[in-house]
């Protein structure tokens, strides 16, 4: 008790303020009505968001806007890292992980659209996280790697550079994302999950709970788009699942795969207590759609999970897991509806979007 | 003052011709709070139809919204006009919508060049990044293609066509170094370009006859003056898009005037069809009805009178009267200005129920008393007083409420008159104390008057004492308010009531009695049962005559569970009288805490700039001066919090009921 108390009083009371700092939905609902893109923005005047406002008024420029709103994320959760004691500073860490993991990614992907499809970059390489998150990540080199043996020497010294070496060659011979990406993800949990085992009990169970919502969420996502856009085999779609979501059956998941039956797929997966998006998945017309619907749906529950979070016993891991998902809610739906606006989309459909 | 302000409920029927006039009156009385006829019991209700909604009213107020949002873009704060009703222009919603768009078009062809300038940017950044992973420029052109992103070339190009080539790449995110002899026949430049440029820059280079060479090895890499370069270009290019925004000040500021009073136009007719929407109607009438307070019942009798030239019914009821009981009058607290940062506070915690005292007024001085004898120190004082004053007219200059640095300069004053009396100035003693010495009495060395204040305890008791008086204070603004609601019972018997104030007293003059004697002696034991027993035996009462008071249906079936619950209640009310009050007074103690702490620190800094510098010095004064300022941020916010605390948990448990609704009238200085 009194081990919870010091962990968690301080850190919690100090998220607790935070979640209340949020954006309420009365400025949800003006973003939405703003008839322009500066309208919208010059709206985040005097909120959280104020840097982006005045970047956006220097630069006139979204993307530049987006990565502060990024790197403001990023300094959200490593931020808090300062107040936090063992062992949850660990889970934090790990979760910060996260960040790193995304960036390389993006990196990655600039460097295979560059590298293997021929493709400009039109300096999206600056708009690159540059700050250090956990580990030092040259992307300069990285970017300037002449062939994937490069890439994963310019990522030396950092813990990303095996699965790279190992996965590389297949952005070179496959000329796909894939493999990479889901490695890096599968590290990513892997190293979350490990973390857990120093937890107390409670925070164990309730970062379990959390943290397998999250990866049910991926291996729906990932699987849809292996059956969808990749059109992966079995095999190698199951072998991309993350471990420790709920767990499933192989075979029917199999049976759903091969028949291309999303519905089935996500019944399978989610299992009877969120039956009720799988059945409602049957409302949208094409794949596209569905995949959205069900990327709403899955953060729907996310969502659930953390007020449920909020609701309960304060001195605990569950606090911080439920502020990082509601902060990071918060700016996806800040960034969708800035992007709908700079595409002046109708505001009924970017409502529909959210 | 003393209470919250009187209100009127007024029922009006005017002639439908004069609606508008009347609706405009309204406006500018500001002083109704509408409620729906239909709200109203009796015969009002079934006469009435509302009006159809006006669905001008969100277009209007959505144009204004707009507007407001095209205010945040100009360079600084606009103060808005209180707008007017009289010499009202028709408003065009189409107009003013074409105008807004004609300048959200503006904006955005501005944001359009900056985004433009802004791109280039990147490219120049993206390039500078690249630059700096090279370690030789020299190198051979087909080296650089190992890179992702850049062409790098190294040639020679006749002089006389190099403005040429030069000129064609300034529209592109690019380097060009010269080498050489600036007067030969050709000269050689290193060329650093974006290689989805190539085609153009190949065009270019044909057109200038270039040659590709590797410079000799005695020319410089170029590398530090390459990046120049860049930064160069970056920076102009930033420059632009600063000369973009401040065009859009400009333009802005050019318009000021014509957007202001669109703004105003759209705010009195958003505010007139709020006005429209409250009233019902029948065939021939419109009917409004509306909480308003009793000072301004004949102004707006006469104004409403004057608008429908005579031609209305005006039915006034005072909240206790008819159809009026039915309905919560609002709470509006009539203070002087002075006192509007302890109205703040007031309001921060909660309304209080309509009728009964006006906190505002007892928070002022309680809360400043309190923040004396926490942060006693005339010089801290000082700091605050030019703190607020600054924030004031800042915030005044803004257009922003100022309420907080006022409180922050009365809190000022309050250190200011508790310093002197301390004889504490920026912890230093420069003047005796005109009552006791802080100072001297926490680090032992009392000097002065002092009288009975000579040690940490009497402090301590001094600041128990002052909470005895804070909540006896809550106790009589507790009678009051009950004689006011006449509940008559609750004023004798309830722990907050009479009763508990006298088991209360007693206590208080018990344990000075007991305390004072050494801790050896109570009063004797028939006092003490005459002054604590008794009553403490009629709070038993309560329970049973509370239940005999109700009426049968509203009464529980009496058995032997009545009889529990009677006992139940008397129970939790004594251990509330006599633990409550108990924690309560004690709270009071870190007045004393606060303020001791306050001391201690700064004798602290003395103690170590002294130590620094025996003979004073600068590192002394250093030492001096950064104490004071950790001192007046850390215990200033500190003696702030724990003042409110008190004042919200404390005192107003004692007899504050925060279950009003504010008074909110539809007006032309109302803020959104």
């Amino acid at each position: 008790m009194a081990g919870a108390l010091a962990s968690y009083g301080f850190l919690n009371a100090k998220l607790k303020t935070r979640i209340s700092a949020l954006l309420p939905p009365s400025a949800i609902e003006e973003l939405l009505r703003a008839k322009s893109l500066p309208e919208a923005v010059v709206l985040l005047k005097g909120t959280a968001y104020e840097a982006v406002e005045a970047e956006y008024s220097r630069t006139g420029d979204l993307r530049s806007g987006e990565a502060l709103l990024y790197s403001m994320e990023v300094e959200y959760h490593t931020g808090l890292l300062r107040y936090a004691k063992e062992p949850s500073a660990s889970l934090l860490r790990n979760l910060a992980c996260r960040f790193e993991v995304d960036t390389l990614k993006n990196a990655i992907r600039l460097w295979f659209n560059a590298r293997i499809r021929g493709r400009t970059t039109d300096g999206a390489s600056v708009y690159l996280y540059r700050g250090r998150i956990l580990h030092d990540l040259n992307l300069d080199a990285l970017l300037a790697a002449p062939n994937a043996a490069a890439l994963a020497d310019a990522l030396s010294d950092t813990p990303y550079e095996p699965v790279v070496r190992r996965e590389g060659p297949r952005l070179e011979t496959d000329k796909t994302l894939f493999y990479l990406e889901s490695a890096l993800d599968r590290q990513y949990y892997a190293g979350l999950l490990a973390s857990l085992s120093e937890l107390s009990a409670r925070d164990r169970s309730i970062a379990r709970r959390v943290l397998g919502v999250e990866i049910d969420m991926h291996n729906i996502e990932w699987l849809a788009r292996a059956q969808g856009f990749y059109r992966l085999d079995i095999e190698d779609a199951l072998a991309c699942l993350i471990p420790g979501g709920r767990p499933f059956e192989a075979s029917k998941t199999a049976e759903a795969y091969g028949t291309g039956n999303v519905i089935s797929l996500v019944s399978e997966l989610l299992g009877a207590k969120y039956s009720r998006f799988a059945a409602l998945l049957g409302g949208a017309s094409e794949q596209g759609a569905r995949l959205a619907f069900l990327e709403q749906a899955l953060r729907e529950i996310l969502r659930g999970e953390s007020v449920r979070l909020l609701g309960g016993y304060p001195f605990t891991i569950g606090i911080a897991l439920a502020y990082f998902a509601l902060k990071h809610e918060e700016i996806r739906t800040l960034l969708a509806i800035l992007n709908a606006k700079f595409y002046s989309l109708p505001e009924e459909r970017i409502r529909n979007s959210l | 003052m003393m209470f919250t302000t009187p209100m009127r409920l007024l029922a009006a029927v005017a002639l439908d011709d004069s609606s508008e006039e009347v609706s405009k009156e309204l406006l500018r009385l500001g002083a109704l709070d509408f409620v729906s006829i239909r709200d109203l019991a009796g015969e009002w209700k079934s006469r009435v139809e509302p009006l159809p909604p006006d669905t001008s009213l969100a277009r209007i107020e959505e144009l204004r919204n707009r507007l407001e949002g095209f205010f945040k873009m100009t360079g600084g704060p606009i103060r808005l006009p209180e707008p007017s009703v009289d010499n009202l222009a028709p408003l065009d919603l189409g107009a003013a919508e074409k105008a807004l768009d004609a300048l959200s078009a503006e904006v955005n062809g501005i944001r359009e060049r900056q985004k433009g300038a802004q791109e280039e940017v990147v490219k120049l950044q993206e390039m500078r990044r690249q630059l700096e992973v090279f370690d030789d420029l020299r190198l051979p052109s087909g080296l650089s293609s190992a890179y992702s992103f850049l062409a790098i070339r190294t040639g020679m190009v006749p002089s006389p066509r190099l403005p040429l080539l030069e000129e064609g790449l300034a529209a592109l995110p690019s380097v060009l170094l010269r080498s050489g002899k600036e007067d030969g026949p050709s000269l050689g430049v290193l060329l650093v370009t974006l290689k989805r440029d190539d085609g153009q820059v190949e065009a270019l280079l044909h057109r200038a006859g270039w040659e590709d060479r590797i410079l000799p090895p005695d020319a410089q890499d170029g590398k530090a003056e390459a990046l120049r370069s860049v930064d160069v270009r970056i920076e102009r290019l930033q420059k632009r898009q600063a000369e973009l925004q401040t065009e859009l000040e400009a333009i802005f500021a050019s318009k000021t005037e014509s957007l202001v009073q669109l703004w105003a136009g759209l705010r009195v007719n958003e505010l007139l069809a709020r006005v429209r929407s409250r009233f019902s109607r029948t065939s021939r009438t419109v009917l409004f009805s509306g909480w308003i307070p009793r000072e301004r019942q004949e102004a707006v009798a006469q104004g409403i009178r004057r608008a429908s030239e005579g031609k209305c019914y005006l039915e006034w009821l005072s909240p206790a009267q008819g159809e009026a009981k039915d309905l919560e009058a609002p709470v509006a607290m009539h203070n002087p200005k002075v006192l509007a940062p302890f109205e703040m506070l007031v309001r921060n915690y909660a309304v209080p129920e309509y009728g009964t005292v006006d906190p505002t007024p007892f928070v002022a001085v309680a809360y400043l008393i309190m923040f004396g004898l926490m942060f006693g120190d005339a010089g801290h004082g000082l700091v605050l007083v030019i703190i607020g004053l600054l924030g004031a007219l800042s915030a005044r200059k803004k257009g922003r409420n100022d309420s907080l640095f006022r409180l922050i300069l009365y809190c000022g004053f309050s250190a200011i008159a508790a310093g002197v009396l301390f004889g504490s100035y920026f912890g230093q003693p420069w003047f005796p104390a005109l009552w006791f010495d802080y100072h001297g009495i926490v680090s032992g060395r009392a000097e002065g008057p002092g009288g009975s204040i000579r040690s940490v305890y009497d402090i301590l008791g001094l600041t128990i004492k002052f909470g005895m008086a804070v909540m006896g204070t809550g106790l009589v603004l507790n009678w009051i308010n009950l004689i006011r609601k006449r509940r008559w019972l609750h004023l004798i018997l309830d722990k907050g009531g009479l009763v508990g104030g006298w088991i209360y007293a007693a206590g208080a003059w018990t344990a000075f009695l007991f305390v004072g004697s050494g801790y050896r002696e109570l009063p004797p034991s028939g006092l003490l049962f005459a002054l604590l027993g008794l009553p403490t035996l009629a709070l038993a009462l309560k329970g049973p005559l509370e239940y005999a008071r109700r009426t049968p249906e509203k009464r529980k079936k009496f058995g032997a569970l009545t009889l529990v619950d009677f006992f139940m209640e008397w129970i939790v009310e004594i251990l509330e009288i006599y633990s409550g009050y108990l924690a309560n007074t004690l709270s009071f103690m870190r007045v004393a805490g606060l303020g001791i702490a306050h001391v201690s620190l700064m004798l602290a800094f003395s103690q170590i700039a002294r130590m620094v510098g025996p003979d004073g010095g600068p590192a002394a004064l250093a030492i001096l001066v950064l104490g004071n300022a950790l001192v007046i941020a850390l215990e200033g916010l500190s003696a702030g919090i724990q003042s409110l605390r008190l004042n919200y948990y404390e005192f107003f448990s004692k007899y504050f009921n925060g279950t009003g609704r504010a008074y909110k009238p539809i007006s032309l200085s109302a803020k959104e």
